[in-house]
């Protein structure tokens, strides 16, 4: 447990993971590069204005992956362009499991695709995040291995120009914006029935009568001006079901504007582990069995599940 | 992967370090590609689009088969050999055009010296590289001579010599017909400077890395005494005088029906240089007879209003006229290609414009007004033309092969275009738009199609493909990246009613099963090309007699034992699988 908590931690440590210029340009003395953003002697990009970080736990040690992007079924985004800052989660549907098909290829694939839209159609469309979402998702159907299998997702995006956050949200996944102690924005909530998210879906051929599937259109959309000093949680279902909703204020008001890189990932790395104690323990009443009672049903305890934590605070 | 490196770095430096004074490489990466024959892609995708060119290598030094890259819609021999096209009656050309090419506009106009090209699959697939100053005015920079495809990642790179040219567009030219599979290009990086060296600069240059290979290679080793730079110097600069030769040309004796039968071999090139000998040669090379097909695809560089001009005396019998690729940036006008089809159309039977920029309204108006015997019309690529310009179509009654690949058309106008070719027996369609629609017309009105291909045409519905499996006489079906419905035996249904099928490609249809295998081997003897890419339900499948081509990648239940299996037992099919990098 010690060895993969380090490896989180020292992957999390480092910033601006999804920066994708290559360092393949030839360091001749006598060359120059025009127009290209990847040169270090040319700084094109303007400067990022989120300082963030990742943290998180696989459902599972034995059988959750770990790697850049991804943390059990759950996967993660944080990229930086020219003209905004992107942070994106998306939750793998584990049910799929039992059907032969892996919930986490869904999830990557789809934050990888954002990413390389983002990357190659540079004028994106940002004041529409459903567009990204959806074109993001038409994506996956381009690709030659077949995806299957479904997903929650939350996109932010910070644009530049503005200081304006747009988000677009389907599922249960979701983000919280903390200002001087008080939360200013929060996400909804989508469900079809208890424990069962708006998901974006592509069945494989066999289920596809049976399998919830939603559209993109079925996001919900928001768009808000943020000020210096904001910090943005933006988590899987993993966090806000076992931890309620005061503490997490709580914690992200301690980080108070902060904008050390380090003490935002500490502050990341306790809010998931204490996601991931809470979400074992048998005799807490955690917001998810709160609302399974609300349901009628009789449940105690956290929710084991994956947990991926990406925090922000605004730097303008 | 192991990475072979053509460029070599290391003359390089020497030769910049010596000559440092005033010349400043610069080096770019594409930042926009200004235009593109044809793209696996879709149109507003971000896998395999022309689009990926831009910027530095995403995945080189990586070999394998990433969506990050550009792909051509086509490779090898296989296209060539669709029925879509009619049988070629022109003269073979010399020059050989590759099948598809990438114009790609640098932020900073420089004289060229060098250009790589990553490539990150199916290597060495670049057959020319034009410089192109963004007004149609283009030069060649580089010439291969292809061989066949490269199984690592390499940078073709071209020969360093300096193009007194100010060049803001690369026209990278592509050849995937000797390709085993897709080639795929990652980046592509122009090296010029900014001022022309003058003549001694560029000289000294070429000659002091010819000296510096020279003996690296050790060859000055052979010849006790060699220097180098006078050998080279001498070498450029020698020159023969051509002998005298005699005046009596005793070609001209033979019969002029003898002399044009031999003519009629020669390529448009070796023809012009013929008129230039004498005065009877000119007069038969003029003939009508010999100029009943051409093909100026080869000559796309230096095609204008005054070679159309040129035509003029010679196009009375024109039947069949190929000017794909020509007139770009301007070159040729609108109105200049209906002024000389306006004179030279009425005989015209086929007619070939892919990816010319200068159709418009206009221009399709009088192609249909003054071609009233088109059989073939090929469009593919012209994404300029507006929909409503092909309202026009409706009047080529004779239209038996209509290919409108990529372009804008749209349902309605297609459907009333279609109406009166009564002969329509062969439709290219790659475009996307309700496919069922198309298909539910055609059963209805030309059940007799041979040839459809609706690659990338939106989902087929069961209804889409109720009507689809009532075209009895298919010999092509390409329905590849159209969703088929998920339920239902349709792929099984499709081979019982379509017997004659020759080539099917069923493209990531993900819903293709073992036992529409069994199906199409039993009621399809005469399939040649089989593409089942994306369908992870396959394990086993018949091989049909005749086939030739068998594209299984990303079938998940077949590895790559079965397939080295299956080359062996088959020898005559070509049995595509995808190398799958172990990264992903």
């Amino acid at each position: 447990m010690h060895s993969v908590y380090g490896r989180l931690l020292s992957r999390s440590i480092i910033s601006g993971l999804y920066n994708c210029s290559s360092s393949n340009n030839s360091s001749g003395s006598s060359r120059t590069s025009v127009g290209n953003s990847s040169n270090e002697t040319v700084s094109i990009k303007s400067k990022p204005k989120l300082v963030s970080a990742v943290a998180g736990f696989p459902k599972s040690f034995r059988s959750g992956k770990v790697h850049k992007g991804q943390i059990g079924d759950d996967a993660w985004l944080m990229k930086n362009i020219d003209s905004a800052d992107i942070l994106a989660v998306a939750d793998g549907v584990g049910g799929w499991r039992d059907y032969g098909v892996d919930p986490s290829d869904f999830s990557l694939s789809l934050m990888r695709s954002i990413e390389r839209i983002t990357t190659v159609s540079s004028p994106c469309n940002f004041r529409n995040p459903v567009d990204l979402l959806s074109a993001a998702f038409r994506e996956l159907l381009h690709s030659k291995r077949p995806i299957t299998g479904s997903s929650t997702a939350c996109i932010l995006i910070l644009e530049h120009e503005s200081n304006n956050l747009f988000t677009v949200n389907i599922g249960d996944s979701g983000f919280l914006v903390v200002r001087k102690g008080r939360v200013v924005h929060k996400s909804e909530e989508q469900q079809h029935y208890f424990n069962t998210p708006f998901q974006l879906a592509l069945p494989p051929p066999g289920h596809h009568g049976s399998a919830l599937s939603d559209s993109p259109q079925s996001a919900s959309q928001s768009q808000f001006a943020v000020q210096d000093g904001d910090v943005i949680l933006l988590a899987t279902d993993g966090v806000f079901d076992n931890v309620p909703t005061p503490i997490l204020v709580a914690e992200l008001s301690k980080l108070g504007g902060v904008k050390d890189q380090l003490c935002v990932q500490q502050t990341a790395n306790s809010i998931a582990l204490m996601a991931r104690n809470l979400s074992f323990d048998g005799r807490y009443m955690s917001p998810f069995s709160q609302r399974a009672r609300d349901y009628g049903i009789r449940a105690i305890g956290g929710k084991p599940d994956d947990i991926t934590v990406l925090l922000a605070t605004v730097a303008i | 992967m192991k990475c072979v490196n053509i460029f070599f770095p290391t003359s390089n430096k020497s030769i910049l370090s010596g000559n440092s004074e005033g010349l400043i490489f610069i080096e770019q990466y594409a930042s926009k590609v200004t235009y593109y024959t044809s793209q696996y892609g879709s149109i507003n995708g971000v896998s395999y689009t022309a689009n990926n060119l831009m910027g530095p290598p995403s995945r080189y030094p990586a070999y394998g088969d990433f969506p990050e890259t550009y792909v051509p819609r086509t490779y090898g021999p296989w296209w060539k050999e669709t029925l879509v096209i009619s049988p070629s009656k022109g003269k073979t050309e010399v020059l050989i055009t590759g099948q598809d090419f990438v114009d790609i506009l640098f932020q900073k106009p420089v004289y060229p010296y060098c250009v790589n090209v990553y490539e990150t699959y199916n290597s060495g697939c670049v057959r020319r590289l034009w410089a192109g100053d963004g007004q149609g005015n283009w030069k060649l920079f580089h010439e291969n001579h292809m061989k066949k495809s490269l199984k690592h990642s390499q940078i073709f790179s071209s020969e360093p010599h300096h193009l007194q040219f100010l060049t803001s567009i690369i026209r990278v030219e592509i050849d995937s017909s000797l390709a085993d599979y897709y080639p795929e290009i990652d980046a592509v990086l122009l090296v010029g400077t900014e001022t022309y060296p003058p003549f001694e600069e560029s000289l000294k240059l070429c000659v002091t890395g010819l000296s510096t290979k020279i003996i690296g290679l050790g060859l000055h080793r052979l010849v006790p005494g060699f220097n180098a730079i006078e050998s080279i110097q001498r070498l450029c600069f020698k020159y023969q005088v051509p002998a005298q030769s005699s005046t009596i040309c005793h070609l001209s004796k033979l019969p002029e029906e003898i002399l044009r039968i031999i003519l009629s071999f020669l390529d448009l090139h070796s023809l012009c240089s013929l008129a230039c000998v004498s005065t009877s040669f000119n007069k038969i090379c003029k003939d009508s007879v010999l100029f009943t097909s051409v093909n100026l695809k080869p000559y796309w560089y230096c095609v204008n209003l005054s070679s159309l001009e040129w035509l003029t005396v010679r196009c009375q019998c024109l039947q069949y006229l190929d000017m794909s690729w020509c007139g770009n940036y301007g070159k040729l006008s609108s109105t200049d290609f209906s002024w000389f089809i306006k004179q030279f159309g009425k005989r015209l039977r086929i007619l070939r414009l892919e990816n010319c920029t200068f159709l418009n309204n206009e221009v399709l108006y009088w192609i249909s007004t003054c071609c009233p015997c088109l059989q073939e019309l090929n469009l593919r690529g012209c994404r300029d033309l507006e929909s409503n310009a092909f309202w026009h179509l409706g009047k080529l009654h004779m239209m038996e092969r209509l290919i409108l690949d990529n372009t804008q058309i749209e349902l309605p106008t297609l459907l009333v275009s279609l109406q009166s070719m009564t002969s329509l027996s062969h439709l290219s369609l790659g475009t996307s738009f309700v496919v069922h629609e198309i298909v539910r017309w055609l059963n209805r009105h030309r059940p007799g199609i041979i040839s459809l291909d609706l690659w990338r045409n939106g989902h087929l519905s069961n209804h889409g493909m109720e009507v689809l499996v009532g075209l009895g006489n298919l010999r092509e079906l390409d329905i590849g990246w159209c969703g088929l419905p998920p339920n239902g035996n349709w792929i099984s249904l499709l081979a019982n009613r379509c017997r004659s099928l020759e080539k099917l490609f069923l493209t990531a249809a993900r819903t293709a099963k073992d036992t529409d295998l069994i199906a199409i081997a039993q009621f399809c003897p005469n399939l040649k090309q089989l593409d089942l890419l994306g369908n992870s339900y396959i394990t086993s499948e018949g091989c049909c007699r005749q086939l030739q081509l068998l594209d299984v990648s990303y079938c998940c239940q077949i590895d790559a034992g079965h397939v080295s299996n299956w080359r062996r037992t088959y020898p005559h099919v070509s049995i595509k699988r995808i190398f799958i990098n172990e990264e992903d």
